[in-house]
C-alpha cells in the first residue's frame, strides 16, 4: 500500500509495481504466479490498456499470469475475488491482486470526466449527468421520502475524515470540525464538498495463496478469506425500480455470509464504501445495518475505520484494494493510531462501483 | 463524435421513442432486447407523450467538458406519466424553484458542444416545467 495523494513524481506502472514487490516483502517474500490488476480509468486517463504486461513485468515478474479486471470503484475487489478463485480452484499457488489508480497526470476536469464513463453514457452521461449529481439525486429523493434534511450526512462524513487523522496512507489528516462542516460549499445540493471523496492516485495489493504456502514465521499475520461475492444491479438511476434499495449492495452482502457460515452480528469490523455519504446510509440499509429511512444513524458503528474514501481519499479502482489492506492491518492489530478498541476476529468489507451498480463483498476471518 | 452512435439514437432523443413489451405491456425507456418487467423479447415500438414530473434532481456548477457553457443546469430524474424514468436535464425554469412533483414536459433542445473542429452539435430532450394556462 503506498499513500494516497497527488504522486506527480511516480507513473501508473511505478505506483503499481511498488504496491506489488511491498506486498510480496509483507508475505515473507513469496513468489507469485499471477497478478490480478483492479484499475477503472487507465485506458482514459494514462492512455494506457494492457496493464497486466506493462504493471507486472514493471515489478519483475515478467512471464507469469497477469491481466486486468474492471468494476468501476469495486476494481480492486474484483481482482481480489479474482485471486482468490484461482488459488481456490488449485490453477494458481499464489496470486496477487493490485488496486492501482492514476489520475492527476491531468487537470481535475478531465478526471471528472474520466470517472463520469462509470455511469451509463447514452442516457445519463451525454444528458450531462455526472457521478457527484447522480449520487445526490438519490440523495435528494432519500431526504424527501423520510422528510429528513441534509445535517443527516454530517456525522458520516465526520467520521471518516476523524478517522483518516491517524491513518499515515492517508490524503486528508487534519479532520473537520461540525463549524467546517457546516460551512462547507454545497457540491450538488444536497450533497457537500465533504460529503464527496476526493479522486487522487494511489496503489494497495494483497497476496492470496494457501496456508501451506506461507513460510512458518509469516502464518501468524495470515488473514483468512471465509466469503466472498459480486452483485450487480441496473447501471442506469432511472431503470431501478426503488431508487433508495441498493440491490447490488444487498445481495452481494448476503451471498457472501452465506458462503462464510456467519451473520452480521458475528462481525467485528464493518467497511462500508463511503464514496458518497448516501453510498453508506443506503449500504447500511441494504446490508441489514439499519432499517429504511434510518441508515444515517451510524454513530453507534464504526465505519471506514482508516478514513473510507471521504477521508483517505479516492484512487477509484485502488480504493477497493485499499479497504481490504486496511482491514488486514486491523485484524493484524498493526492500524497504528486507526487501531480499533478489540482486535478484530471476523470483518465485512464491501465495495461498490458505480453509483450502488457493482458491490463486491468478502468476509475475513483469523 | 461518434455519428453512428448519435443516428442510432434518433428516435429516442428526438421523439422518446421507446417500447411497448408485447407479453407483459410494460413500457420501456430507452428500448432494450430483453422487457425488465417480464424477461421476454420486446421490440414493439411505442412513442411516450414526453410528459411527466420530476422524481428528483440536482443542480450542476462544475460541469464536464461540453456542458460548461450551460452551467449551472438543474438535471433530474423525470417519471414519465408512463411509467418509466428518465435522466434529464431541465429548462426554461426561470425564477421557478425545482421541486419533486413538479409537472414537467419534453421538449427538443441542444444537449452538448462538440468541442472539436468538426462542430457537431447534439440536439436530444430537456424537460420544462409545463406551461400554466
Amino acid at each position: 500500500m503506498l499513500p494516497v495523494g497527488e504522486h506527480w513524481d511516480l507513473s501508473l506502472r511505478t505506483l503499481g509495481a511498488r504496491a506489488v514487490r511491498k506486498a510480496l516483502a509483507d508475505s515473507g517474500n513469496l513468489q507469485p504466479d499471477a497478478i490480478y490488476i483492479g484499475n477503472g480509468l487507465a485506458n482514459i486517463l494514462s492512455h494506457q490498456a494492457n496493464l497486466g504486461a506493462l504493471i507486472s513485468d514493471e515489478a519483475g515478474f515478467p512471464g507469469i499470469e497477469s491481466c486486468t479486471f474492471e468494476a468501476a470503484g469495486a476494481s480492486g475487489a474484483a481482482a481480489f475475488r479474482a485471486a482468490c478463485m484461482a488459488v481456490q480452484s488449485g490453477l494458481v499457488d499464489i496470486a496477487i491482486a493490485l488496486g492501482v489508480e492514476k489520475i492527476t497526470e491531468c487537470d481535475g476536469s478531465t478526471a471528472q470526466a474520466a470517472q463520469d464513463l462509470i455511469l451509463n453514457y447514452e442516457f445519463e452521461g451525454t444528458n450531462g449527468l455526472t457521478v457527484s449529481a447522480g449520487a445526490a439525486i438519490i440523495a435528494q429523493r432519500y431526504l424527501s421520502e423520510y422528510h429528513l434534511d441534509r445535517s443527516v450526512f454530517q456525522n458520516i462524513a465526520l467520521q471518516s475524515y476523524q478517522h483518516a487523522q491517524g491513518n499515515p496512507y492517508a490524503m486528508y489528516r487534519n479532520g473537520i470540525t461540525e463549524a467546517i462542516y457546516q460551512k462547507q460549499p454545497m457540491k450538488n445540493h444536497p450533497l457537500g464538498l465533504f460529503d464527496v471523496s476526493s479522486l487522487a492516485d494511489g496503489a494497495a495489493a494483497l497476496v492470496v495463496t494457501r496456508e501451506e504456502l506461507i513460510p512458518e514465521e509469516s502464518r501468524d499475520d495470515m488473514i483468512r478469506v471465509l466469503g466472498s461475492a459480486n452483485a450487480i444491479a441496473p447501471l442506469s438511476l432511472h431503470d431501478r425500480h426503488q431508487l433508495l434499495q441498493y440491490r447490488a449492495a444487498s445481495q452481494s452482502a448476503a451471498s457472501a455470509l452465506r458462503k462464510a457460515g456467519l451473520s452480521l452480528s458475528n462481525m467485528d469490523l464493518l467497511e462500508i464504501w463511503d464514496a458518497h455519504a448516501i453510498d453508506v446510509v443506503l449500504a447500511m440499509e441494504a446490508i441489514g445495518l439499519a432499517i429504511e429511512g434510518e441508515g444515517w444513524q451510524t454513530d453507534m458503528t464504526t465505519l471506514s475505520s482508516m478514513g473510507g474514501c471521504l477521508g483517505r481519499g479516492n484512487p477509484l479502482g485502488a480504493s477497493s484494494a485499499y479497504q481490504l489492506v486496511e482491514t488486514v492491518l486491523q485484524m493484524r492489530g498493526e492500524a497504528g493510531a486507526c487501531q480499533i478498541g478489540n482486535l478484530p476476529k471476523t470483518a465485512f468489507v464491501q465495495s461498490l462501483g458505480g453509483l450502488g451498480s457493482t458491490a463486491i463483498t468478502h468476509i475475513l476471518g483469523h | 463524435m461518434e455519428a453512428p452512435r448519435h443516428w442510432r439514437l434518433k428516435k429516442q432523443r428526438y421523439s422518446l421513442t421507446g417500447e411497448v413489451c408485447p407479453h407483459c405491456s410494460a413500457k420501456i425507456f430507452p428500448p432494450r432486447d430483453v422487457c425488465p418487467e417480464c424477461g421476454q423479447e420486446a421490440k414493439t415500438a411505442f412513442q411516450f407523450s414526453g410528459k411527466g414530473e420530476v422524481f428528483s434532481y440536482t443542480a450542476i456548477t462544475d460541469a464536464p467538458a461540453g456542458y460548461q457553457d450551460q452551467a449551472p443546469y438543474a438535471i433530474a430524474l423525470v417519471k414519465l406519466n408512463e411509467g418509466p424514468i428518465v435522466t434529464a436535464q431541465l429548462t426554461d425554469l426561470g425564477t421557478e424553484p425545482v421541486r419533486i412533483g413538479m409537472p414537467v414536459e419534453m421538449v427538443t433542445r441542444r444537449i452538448k458542444d462538440d468541442g472539436n473542429e468538426r462542430g457537431v452539435i447534439l440536439y436530444g430532450y430537456k424537460f420544462r416545467p409545463v406551461m400554466q394556462g
